[in-house]
């Protein structure tokens, strides 16, 4: 664990139901776990019994123990931008937004995330 | 009650972030948006040469903190590719889909790097320098020591190789009539400024057109350039500076007449009343010589964004289309050019 001292990183994965978000979020958390590192995971799924309500997966990756996740995430990554667009604000200054750069439709001003990233947080398609 | 005025800047560089902080400063409750293919906030692109004496952290780069941005009521969208814009409904359409609206256009996208034609399918193989990202390729890929081949030279590729050539590394400039764009020099002019760039340490390769790069696999320098003659020049990357192409693409619907570059009146009006242009991408009417004229460098580029903002908010200003560039070298024979001044 020499080389990874110091890792404190929190990442959200946003998505609507249906989308892998909480999968995702899992494989992650296994996968940090098995190279050593402590891991806080704590997900949020819809309310709603039917639809396509909002998933948030936050996992923070660390070498030293911690015992809450950060008020802030260094990273976000958006599988659904309608959900994940009140989140963007939620990236500390120079975190990065992740998204996907080619949605299937045309979405009117606003309607995609980019449009929300700061600008001292990076987007990165 | 009336609604407030949208403005879109295309371009985020000298001239769109002149524009933006003129547009507030002239209006308060004004929508501006910014619109740029870079990753980064305006930084000044003068400065990459900067890498090479040590400046890796881009944020040390950025003209102004990015707090400053919301401070001023700005929307700045970055990594987003402008793919049309439909002049006659006033709106913007970007690569990812989305579409905006504008009340008022001001395109100031600057131009690419030109290649020339016969060299376009080795562009692969070629370094670029126009983003801090490319500056950074450019630095990870020469070895210290190392060689960099110029194709042209420009005033930008100038102050790249008198920077490298400082530092330590080895330049090769291959001429062409791009060597000094945008200053146009010929003669005993253009004889005393090569000798001057290889006074410098600049290995100058004149009269003789690059034909081909080829990479060579497995072995130090990575590059080599074949000339007409047959002679064959190696380095650790190969960059071409031929001045700039503007990016125009996606202006062909907005109803706005183009040559090379966008052509406007004094004032920066294109042939859309909603949209101006200013900076690299635009030529201005000159009307003495009866001819629309590029005007390159920081100043003319920053002078242009202010001129075109002040014109939108109501001024009726002309661009000053006799302001002289000069190149020149010093007592102590170093080149000093307008183009660089900021």
């Amino acid at each position: 664990m020499k080389d990874r001292a110091g890792t404190d990183i929190q990442i959200a994965i946003c998505g609507s139901a249906g989308d892998g978000t909480i999968a995702a979020g899992d494989i992650m958390k296994r996968a940090a776990a098995r190279m050593g590192f402590k891991v806080i995971a704590f997900d949020l799924y819809p309310a709603e019994i039917r639809g396509f309500g909002k998933c948030i997966s936050r996992i923070r990756i660390s070498s030293e123990q911690t015992y809450s996740l950060k008020r802030q995430s260094d990273v976000l990554v958006s599988l659904n931008d309608a959900h994940a667009i009140p989140h963007a604000a939620e990236v500390r200054d120079f975190g990065a937004v992740v998204f996907e750069d080619t949605p299937i439709a045309r979405v009117p001003e606003g309607g995609h995330i980019s449009a929300h990233v700061k600008p001292a947080k990076f987007p990165t398609p | 009650m009336a609604t407030a005025l949208h403005h879109v800047i295309i371009g985020t560089g000298s001239a769109g972030f002149g524009a933006a902080t003129t547009l507030r400063a002239a209006d308060a409750s004004c929508r501006i948006t910014m619109i740029t293919m870079s990753s980064l906030p305006f930084y000044n692109r003068y400065d990459l040469p900067d890498v090479f004496r040590g400046q890796h952290d881009w944020r040390e780069l950025l003209a102004v903190a990015p707090a400053h941005y919301e401070e001023l009521g700005i929307t700045l969208r970055r990594l987003s590719r402008v793919v049309d814009v439909d002049g006659v409904r006033q709106t913007i359409s970007l690569a990812h889909q989305e579409v905006i609206a504008y009340d008022r256009l001001l395109v100031c996208a600057g131009g690419r790097a030109y290649v020339p034609e016969n060299l376009s399918d080795a562009v692969e193989l070629m370094h670029g320098f126009g983003s801090f990202e490319a500056a950074m390729r450019v630095h990870a890929d020469l070895p210290k020591g190392g060689t960099a081949i110029m194709i042209g030279g420009d005033m930008i590729g100038i102050d790249l190789a008198l920077t490298l050539l400082d530092a330590g590394y080895r330049v090769t400039l291959v001429t062409n009539q791009q060597t000094f764009w945008p200053h146009n020099v010929d003669g005993d002019e253009r004889d005393r400024l090569l000798a001057a760039l290889s006074a410098k340490g600049t290995k100058v390769v004149e009269d003789n057109r690059p034909i081909g790069v080829t990479q060579n696999n497995g072995s130090m320098p990575a590059r080599t350039v074949t000339l007409e003659d047959g002679t064959e020049i190696e380095g650790n990357i190969v960059m071409s500076f031929c001045g700039l192409a503007p990016t125009v693409e996606f202006m062909l619907g907005a109803g706005v007449d183009i040559e090379r570059g966008i052509l406007v009146d004094p004032e920066l009006h294109t042939t859309n009343g909603s949209i101006r242009a200013a900076g690299d991408i635009c030529q201005i009417w000159h009307d003495e010589e009866k001819a629309y004229k590029f005007y390159h460098g920081w100043k003319n580029v920053r002078v242009m964004g202010e001129l075109a903002a002040r014109n939108m908010s109501g001024a009726h200003e002309a661009f000053d289309a006799d302001a002289k560039d000069q190149l020149d070298i010093d007592k102590d024979g170093n080149i000093r050019s307008t183009f660089w001044a900021h």
